[in-house]
């Protein structure tokens, strides 16, 4: 059993906590709650803060867009390209 | 009577209007010391800019807003120090590294990620931090380069805040303790 959460601020500041089989699964949950929950933002610029197992995923700001308006559209893209990122081998 | 067709901040689609091709994502890579360059094109114009050299890296900011978004991305970064190792070896490159240039026009999308995997040898873990921020990742190796990169932003920032005329909107600075990033549209 793996435990997600998720801290979303804007105006307002809420949480989010969910359960998921494994780490894994969590990581996909909590991406995805972040996605549904940029789908509604509105005119904010929300902040997502997601954890998992207590160990922090990911920090996102929304940023501004051409008009000036919260860029959810990048949020978007920025979402896919973590989604889909591999861990990639700095080469140290 | 005429009127002054003069943009009041250079946007992205002006930039690429009439570029036949953009590079849309590339990857920027720090770790140590790091030194930077900046300087100041047209100050107080509609066209100020103020440009960072960090190595093979050219970064042009055309408002505060951007030099503010992109400090504060890469302090988002902070949170995740702990485990980042404090330097960590430079590798000689015999071939250097390839040139990049990024003009950053507005507050950017940022996510910052930690990261971490195996070493080829087995024997121990490697942990670094990537921060997605619009057509870049950074990957940040070591705590170095971040309070680096933090120190050369931080003088971006206030430059930019002086030369840009949207500078008195974005002065407050990402890396103090009492900033609350952006909430509420700016512009």
């Amino acid at each position: 059993m793996s435990t997600w959460t998720l801290d979303i601020t804007g105006e307002s500041r809420r949480t989010i906590i969910g359960t998921a089989d494994n780490a894994d699964a969590s990581r996909a949950a909590a991406l995805r709650a972040i996605g549904t929950a940029n789908a509604a933002a509105g005119f904010q610029h929300h902040r997502y803060e997601a954890a998992v197992d207590g160990e922090l995923l990911a920090i996102i700001q929304t940023g501004i867009d051409e008009a000036g308006l919260p860029d959810h559209r990048g949020i978007v893209e920025l979402l896919d390209r973590i989604t889909n990122a591999t861990e990639d081998d700095p080469a140290l | 009577m005429s009127k002054s067709t003069t943009p009041n901040l250079t946007t992205p689609s002006i930039l690429s209007a009439t570029a036949t091709g953009l590079i849309a994502h590339t990857y920027i890579r720090v770790r140590g010391e790091q030194t930077g360059k900046i300087d100041v094109y047209n100050a107080r114009t509609p066209q100020a800019r103020v440009t960072m050299t960090l190595g093979t890296v050219l970064m042009t900011f055309w408002s505060a807003s951007a030099a503010q978004g992109v400090l504060e991305g890469i302090s988002a970064a902070r949170a995740t120090l702990t485990r980042m190792p404090a330097q960590v070896s430079a590798s000689a490159d015999p071939y250097g590294q390839p040139t990049i240039a990024v003009d950053w026009t507005t507050r950017p999308n940022y996510a910052a990620i930690p990261q971490s995997r195996i070493a080829d040898d087995q024997r121990h873990t490697l942990r670094w931090t990537e921060l997605h921020m619009g057509p870049l990742t950074w990957q940040i190796l070591d705590r170095a380069a971040f309070h680096a990169l933090t120190g050369i932003l931080r003088d971006v920032h206030a430059t930019a805040s002086v030369v840009c005329l949207d500078g008195s909107k974005h002065r407050a600075d990402p890396t103090a303790d009492d900033y609350v990033p952006a909430q509420q549209p700016l512009q």
